[in-house]
């Protein structure tokens, strides 16, 4: 075998080359056929569809993120759609939304209708082109102004606009101001739910005087820091201001509003026994771990603030012993200064068409309509919309919630989801980090910001 | 005929492979190097800045390198302490084992046992290491014990504080790769003559000076080979930061090493050119370990 492998090999070097030139002839007679297959198969079915009944409707293309419960969830909407108009959709599901549709958009296939959740990509699509407005012409709009207004608050359709015009529908929308506490142990110390920030200082030295730990953390993942900020300062600021300082830095980090709302995380984050472990604790302890500390089978604290999936996360993952609403619940989020009131804080997906046709404007129009909303509010998941019938709601924290964003006057996007990625997702982490570890310098946190900002616009 | 095979014969067998390393190596770099002078959003040259993005990292972008307090901090400034502290550290650690080790009966389990961490994921270890440091002592071992024998002392929240992030995860590291170190000394001790030691005890040599005079002279190939190992080791560490120091990089970012600034401008921040450039210098620091092991390999197969 040893001695018989010289010979061999001497045969085998041409033979390998021969065949690897047969192979590769093949390869490109077989792309060829399929490049020249391609165009007359897809006529052919369109040819057929023209020349043939009508009543076979084209298959339309939707694109969102979600997958798991969500995907399930929303499955029951389309369902619908289609058991109602005879319209079959394809629902494909991408984690990278944007890169994939953007690739679509520049091959010449966009999708009928995606579900996007960052205002920002809407606008950057909306200005190259790519979007089909929703309010015009007028008189043919494929969203109708009066089943519009019916269907959301003006907040919400304002978010999907793009310089006045609307190219987003707002279907899906979720709560980032809610503080979660455990009714039992407020109870238990005689307390009553906060409306002010001074009655949530008040509660935190009660517990703090009771030999109990207030609030739960989880500083080391930043976008915590960044929502407890967004909601303090949609709570200092105008709406204006809320978004000129995250969309396009017309307000400055130095502003006296930005160091008002920094003094009040401040002082939330530097009082000693608000946060287990102090400061170190705080930045040391990761989102889950903070849920842990107040609501695990062994708490250590009474009560976190993140948004509304915090109370899925609890039922589901935390301790599954705990009754929604009996044993954990959410209050809104304070208000700091009365004269801007407690505006919700929050994010959500629009529905954004890339495609004109009947079939899609179809489905914006049914997505608009009380029927989807019901269906997808049923399955607990958060609907921004007014016609929800909240009966229909069967889990107490989902309605709560829904009755919570649906009645907002204002809804605030995620402030940091609106900035730049390089400030919003990443600087604005370690210098709220920093302020927790250094409350007193307010001054040079917000100048570190400020110097920061102006080179990510 | 054969003079032909003789001149394309050597490139027919390298040919696979040389192709695979430009595609998949060499193509990738250059690319690399072209788009750290972009500037802007995403994978595309459609902002040409020239060198803005390096004098950026390296004048204006204090999680990169910051000189403008004392101590000086960025991530260069961390990679430069996991250099001094961490490379020596592990190669003090593998030695030691290897030379104790080398005295007893149970050695195979006592390197055995020091290796375990090496068959591991190095996420999977960084998660060990998590629940070694937390803050609460009923989780956190360490903090367990300085509560249980340390009457009134607070729990440390390790991984929470600027100063003891980069030790307390230098020390994860050390706890994985000493098996590395040991095994490989080990190796080479081994590989030492018995006479030399037996002649060094016969003119009267204490242990300590065996080992100071002749072990580790003897050893000092192998040393710098895995010195070189840990120094590449060091300047592309991203998982065990990642892991423990959260998406954000230690409180304040104050653990993040170069690697781990490449990933989150790149990826997190999507500025792929100025991720690109920090790459870029990443390279360049790197390139003359990878020299000198080249060159050492080299003198090992000439020899």
């Amino acid at each position: 075998m040893a001695a018989s492998s010289p010979i061999a090999g001497d045969s085998t070097i041409p033979r390998a080359i021969h065949i690897l030139v047969v192979l590769t002839v093949l390869t490109i007679v077989a792309s060829a056929c399929t490049q020249t297959a391609t165009p007359a198969s897809s006529s052919a079915p369109s040819a057929a569809a023209s020349g043939g009944s009508t009543a076979t409707k084209r298959t339309i293309t939707v694109i969102a993120n979600w997958g798991g419960g969500e995907r399930a969830a929303f499955q029951k909407v389309i369902d619908a759609f289609t058991a109602k108009t005879g319209i079959p959709v394809n629902y494909e599901q991408s984690r990278q939304l944007e890169a994939l549709v953007r690739t679509r958009v520049a091959g010449g296939n966009p999708p009928d209708i995606i579900f996007d959740s960052r205002p920002g990509a809407i606008a950057e699509f909306a200005k190259a082109g790519n979007l089909i407005p929703l309010d015009e012409p007028v008189g043919k709009e494929i969203l109708d102004p009066k089943a519009l207004e019916a269907a959301l608050g003006k907040s919400f359709i304002d978010l999907g606009r793009v310089d006045k015009t609307l190219y987003g529908f707002m279907f899906k929308a979720d709560s980032k101001s809610t503080i979660w506490y455990k009714p039992p142990s407020l109870t238990a110390l005689g307390g009553t739910t906060p409306k002010t920030i001074d009655d949530l200082y008040a509660l935190a030295d009660k517990y703090k005087a009771a030999g109990k730990v207030p609030f739960g953390s989880g500083g080391k993942d930043g976008w915590v820091l960044t929502d407890w900020f967004e909601n303090i300062y949609a709570r200092v600021a105008t709406p204006k201001q809320y978004n000129d300082l995250f969309v396009t830095h017309k307000v400055s980090w130095t502003d006296p509003t930005v160091k008002k709302a920094l003094g009040v995380f401040a002082k939330i984050f530097g009082t000693p026994g608000y946060f287990p472990g102090g400061a170190q604790g705080i930045v040391g302890t990761a989102f889950t771990e903070g849920i842990g500390q107040a609501f695990s089978k062994s708490p250590v604290a009474e009560m976190y603030y993140e948004g509304g999936f915090v109370g899925v996360i609890i039922g589901t993952d935390i301790n599954k012993d705990l009754k929604a609403g009996t044993d954990y619940d959410f209050f809104t989020f304070p208000t700091v200064d009365p004269a801007f009131g407690a505006p919700i804080t929050g994010g959500g997906d629009f529905a954004v068409m890339f495609k004109d046709s009947p079939e899609g404007r179809a489905m914006m129009q049914f997505i608009a309509t009380k029927e989807a909303a019901d269906i997808y509010a049923a399955t607990g998941s958060g609907t921004p919309s007014k016609l929800v019938d909240v009966a229909k709601i069967t889990d107490p924290i989902a309605k709560k919630l829904h009755e919570q964003v649906a009645s907002a006057t204002v809804f605030l996007f995620d402030g940091s989801d609106l900035a730049p990625s390089a400030l919003g997702g990443d600087f604005l982490f370690s210098a709220l980090q920093d302020l927790v570890l250094h409350p007193n310098e307010v001054d040079r946190i917000a100048q570190a910001l400020e110097n920061f900002a102006k080179t990510a616009y | 005929m054969s003079r032909m095979r003789g001149h394309f014969g050597p490139w027919l067998f390298v040919a696979p492979a040389a192709l695979l390393i430009l595609v998949f190596i060499v193509y990738p770099t250059f690319w690399t190097m072209r788009l750290s002078l972009f500037g802007g959003l995403g994978f595309n040259f459609n902002k040409f800045v020239g060198l803005d993005n390096y004098v950026k990292l390296l004048t204006n972008d204090p999680q990169f390198l910051d000189l403008s307090k004392f101590p000086p901090g960025g991530a260069v400034v961390n990679n430069i302490f996991w250099l001094l502290v961490y490379t020596p550290a592990v190669i003090f650690v593998g030695l030691v084992v290897a030379v104790l080790a080398d005295k007893v009966r149970y050695e195979s389990l006592m390197k055995s046992v020091v290796f375990l961490p090496m068959a591991i994921a190095a996420t999977a270890a960084a998660i060990i290491w998590l629940f070694v440091y937390s803050p609460d002592p009923r989780i956190g071992i360490l903090n367990a014990l300085l509560t249980t024998f340390v009457p009134g002392a607070e729990p440390i929240s390790f991984t929470g504080s600027v100063d003891l992030v980069n030790p307390a995860i230098i020390v994860a590291a050390i706890w994985i790769n000493a098996g590395f170190t040991t095994v490989v000394l080990s190796a080479a001790l081994k590989g030492i003559p018995v006479e030399i030691i037996e002649a060094a005890r016969v003119d009267g040599a204490t242990g300590p000076q065996v080992f100071a005079r002749i072990q580790i002279p003897m050893l000092a190939p192998t040393i710098s080979v895995v010195a070189v190992t840990m120094i590449i080791y060091v300047i592309k560490v991203f998982d065990l930061i990642y892991v423990m120091g959260g998406n954000n990089g230690g409180p304040l970012g104050s653990a993040r090493v170069v690697a781990f600034s490449q990933y989150v401008e790149t990826f997190n921040n999507g500025r792929a050119g100025y991720g690109s450039a920090i790459a870029v210098i990443m390279l360049l620091v790197v390139l003359p370990f990878i020299l000198l092991n080249v060159k050492r390999f080299r003198a090992e197969a000439g020899r």
